[in-house]
């Protein structure tokens, strides 16, 4: 019961927020996009824009989040309550999950990717990886700026290999990346359950590290 | 003008301890470099896939604009997010009773980094260029680049109330210098539909080359600064 007060509580912020607003101009002006491109395109368009934007913006938000709980003193009365580091973690994958989840399946519709089930199983799962590093970097951190630099890295070493596999030729070995584990699950529905495996492996070993700094963060906010 | 470059400085201060100076000085000769020697292999590469003549290669000018735009934008952006933190901190409002006032503190973190971007995008373009460029062009074009990453900076301050709203406006202030493709992509008048964003002129200009769409992107950037500053002066 209280985990579902901390997510309603987190969805209500993020729509307040604007975060629900801005997915809505985005999603109009990627519909413009798309409906330009030729048909040919469109598969490879959809998949690299659905894993570029909506299953990374866990980690793109995840650092203002924390921040503006940090220096709103948020995080302090969070910290001493009996809300605990799983749910708070939880709560944030879930809320961000839930968006990026809605505005893949829109992108998806509109590139007519297909396996609509296996995508947002799998999106959300790439969306909780991403928010997770957004929470282990944002735990870090002290500043906005020092935010974006710090999640650089990540963006390069977890999207850009995902978008270059949709154009060389794929090698089994591969699948082990959790973006192209992602985007296979995609690409072959049902036949890719192995790399759902992978990808859900990926996101319970980042959760065991998040989960480590997230705690220690709570602990030198609450003395 | 001692405050103000006082004031500036304090800008420069916080973006160095960030790294983000660093970062922001950094980015457009990487993003220049992977731009000069990647885009012609990545068109090379997808030619064969596609088995096209030319596929990348018709919009190596806007790949230049693109670059032109990032350098000027970068600067801009970390203003915009020095800014943020100094009103979530309440700096911003006691600098409006300093020496520095409100238009200083308006100089010191948007135009003087956007002027720093403008001469930094001019030197991505001129050393990493992929079409042909010509004095005018590159000083012109850079101009244009200017305005909208300044543009960029201030929707961010002006529109957002906290970090959030921050990162959530940077990502649609951002969308804006998408409209840098529509006179590529869009032919015909019903491109003039984005005639109201700064960066559809610049566009424009890097395939005309003409004076009309530098004093219409001028003109469009400079309305959207002034509605953009006094909504900052709320």
């Amino acid at each position: 019961m209280r985990f579902l007060h901390l997510l309603k509580g987190d969805m209500k912020f993020q729509f307040r927020y604007g975060i629900y607003f801005i997915y809505a101009i985005i999603l109009i002006v990627y519909g413009v996009a798309i409906h330009m491109v030729p048909e040919a395109w469109k598969y490879r368009l959809g998949l690299i824009l659905v894993y570029s934007d909506p299953a990374a913006l866990g980690m793109f938000f995840m650092g203002a989040l924390i921040l503006l709980e940090k220096s709103e003193r948020a995080l302090n009365s969070i910290a001493i309550s009996p809300v605990t580091v799983d749910e708070y973690i939880l709560s944030k994958l879930g809320s961000l999950g839930l968006i990026s989840t809605l505005v893949a399946e829109i992108i998806a519709l509109q590139c007519e990717l297909g396996n609509y089930i296996w995508l947002g199983i799998s999106v959300f799962f790439a969306s909780c990886l991403f928010s997770l590093l957004g929470l282990l970097v944002g735990s870090l951190i002290s500043g906005l700026n020092q935010f974006v630099i710090a999640t650089v890295p990540c963006e390069i070493l977890f999207l850009l290999p995902p978008i270059v596999y949709l154009f060389i030729t794929p090698q089994k070995w591969m699948g082990m990346h959790p973006g192209i584990a992602s985007v296979e699950v995609v690409m072959q529905g049902m036949g890719g359950v192995a790399n759902l495996w992978i990808l859900l492996l990926w996101v319970i070993l980042l959760y065991v590290v998040t989960r480590s700094f997230v705690k220690n963060m709570f602990i030198r906010i609450a003395i | 003008m001692r405050a103000i470059m006082y004031s500036f400085r304090q800008v420069l201060r916080e973006a160095k301890s960030d790294l983000m100076l660093f970062v922001v000085c950094f980015v457009p000769f990487l993003a220049g470099s992977v731009f000069r020697f990647g885009i012609p292999v990545l068109e090379k590469i997808v030619t064969a896939y596609f088995q096209r003549e030319q596929i990348i290669f018709p919009y190596y000018g806007l790949i230049d604009g693109f670059l032109a735009v990032l350098s000027s934008m970068m600067f801009c952006f970390v203003s915009a997010m020095i800014v943020l933190e100094e009103r979530d901190s309440g700096i911003e409002k006691y600098m409006g009773v300093t020496p520095v006032g409100k238009r200083g503190y308006f100089i010191s973190h948007f135009i003087i980094p956007a002027g720093i971007g403008y001469f930094v995008s001019m030197l991505a373009v001129i050393l990493f260029h992929l079409s042909e460029i010509n004095p005018i062009k590159v000083v012109v074009g850079c101009i244009l680049a200017a305005m909208c990453g300044l543009l960029c900076g201030l929707i961010i301050v002006a529109l957002a109330g906290n970090k959030v709203e921050g990162m959530a406006i940077s990502k649609l202030s951002g969308m804006t210098m998408f409209a840098i493709i529509v006179p590529y992509v869009l032919k015909g008048n019903l491109q003039y539909i984005c005639g109201f964003i700064p960066s559809f002129w610049l566009g424009r200009f890097l395939i005309y080359e003409d004076f009309v769409s530098a004093i219409a992107g001028i003109a469009v950037s400079l309305l959207w600064i002034y509605f953009s500053v006094r909504i900052c002066r709320r």
